[in-house]
């Protein structure tokens, strides 16, 4: 025989209920979209806070035997593990692999140079950065000496298909009382659409941009540096204190 | 609901009571409800498809075109691509380009040349041609670690 009148009415609630339910979470879903919150950045958010904060704290990523070389027909190659840490040959550059998010904190220390033109001195670091087919997408923050008789630069600036985009994000100089022949350590805080730069914990720039959302991360040198680095660290946001 | 719970039939024996609760009023309810969810899924999945460039495609496509110049002023082959797209185009040796299939609706062309780039804000207007006239690079556009030589 057939369901009685009341089975029908009930299994069509559930359908009801269900549909229900879908709607919510597509709401939610394109919600999330439109503002811009990552749905993965929001998962690990609860998955770290149920974790716990000492996990929480813990590098999302740290420079390891293997670097994406960002080697093109502009960079010149990537990045070389030392006994004592890490060498970039001048204008090179690579990513840490398999790493790409949306806010980080990223931290470049035990920095030393070793000049190899009198010319276009510097390095800095790579965020929410890709090496696309046509070249470099991201962004970069930078130190740079351009030669002895300009002062000391530094920026945030946009790359898209191998091209850095002019005029830069933000520029400023290299405040008086940090010393470019004791390279500092270096920090930069990605959260949402603004960067903000730190050398030897003090807050040296910060700027703004929208276009790219997330992406890896990495260090680089300037046409006349060979950079040599001890250590580079991907942290989560809001960790204790910015190195 | 257990057998001893059950009402008595006597309650009934003059028709069912007035008062009943109406389960179709409910039900009415929910379909209310659902509708409205799906109005504002649709709503957000339209405010979406304009922030990614999906309506703009739907929209139709235009037409971009201009002179680029270098530093010197003289006329210059550079790459024009529009961000987030794959379209690209070269200008030639009078500097001139034409970049067809652009989509409808805000765009960011970008115009490289030495592996340092401008980034122009548009607006693309399907079935029409937008000329950007002439684009002008500078001296500071070149003063880098790479490309101070040509």
């Amino acid at each position: 025989m057939g369901r009685t009148v009341r089975q029908l009415q009930k299994g069509q609630g559930l359908v009801e209920y269900a549909l229900l339910l879908v709607l919510m979470a597509v709401i939610a879903i394109l919600a999330l979209n439109i503002s811009g919150v990552s749905t993965s950045d929001l998962f690990n958010q609860i998955k770290t806070g149920i974790e716990g904060e000492d996990d929480s704290c813990k590098p999302l990523a740290e420079a390891g035997d293997e670097w994406e070389s960002s080697k093109d027909k502009f960079w010149h190659g990537g990045i070389e593990q030392q006994q004592d840490g890490y060498k970039v040959c001048p204008l090179c550059g690579g990513l840490l692999p398999g790493f790409s998010d949306s806010d980080y904190q990223l931290d470049l220390s035990g920095v030393t140079v070793k000049n190899t033109n009198a010319t276009w001195n510097g390095y800095g670091i790579t965020f929410r950065a890709e090496n696309g087919a046509n070249g470099l997408n991201g962004y970069m923050f930078e130190v740079e000496k351009v030669n002895k008789n300009n002062p000391t630069r530094i920026y945030f600036s946009k790359w898209v298909n191998g091209v850095q985009i002019k005029p830069y994000i933000k520029m400023y100089y290299l405040p008086s009382d940090i010393d470019w022949n004791n390279p500092p350590d270096m920090s930069v805080k990605v959260e949402g659409n603004t960067f903000t730069a730190y050398m030897n914990g003090q807050q040296v720039l910060q700027g703004s941009d929208k276009t790219y959302t997330e992406g890896g991360a990495g260090v680089f040198s300037n046409a006349g540096t060979e950079l040599s680095f001890s250590d580079f660290l991907i942290n989560p946001l809001n960790c204790p204190e910015v190195k | 609901m257990a057998f001893e719970e059950s009402p008595d039939l006597k309650l009934y024996k003059d028709g069912l009571p007035a008062g009943l609760p109406d389960p179709s009023r409910k039900q009415r309810r929910i379909w209310a409800v659902i509708i409205g969810l799906a109005i504002v899924s649709l709503l957000l999945m339209i405010l979406n498809m304009a922030q990614d460039g999906t309506l703009a495609i739907l929209a139709g496509t235009g037409e971009i075109t201009g002179i680029i110049y270098d530093d010197l002023g003289n006329p210059c082959e550079a790459e024009i691509f529009v961000f987030g797209t794959n379209l690209s185009a070269r200008s030639d040796q009078n500097g001139y380009f034409q970049l067809k299939g652009v989509p409808a609706g805000e765009q960011i062309v970008i115009i490289a040349y030495r592996n340092s780039g401008h980034e122009h804000a548009i607006h693309v207007t399907a079935g029409q041609m937008i000329d950007m006239g002439k684009i002008h690079f500078q001296t500071e556009d070149f003063l880098n670690g790479w490309s101070h030589t040509p």
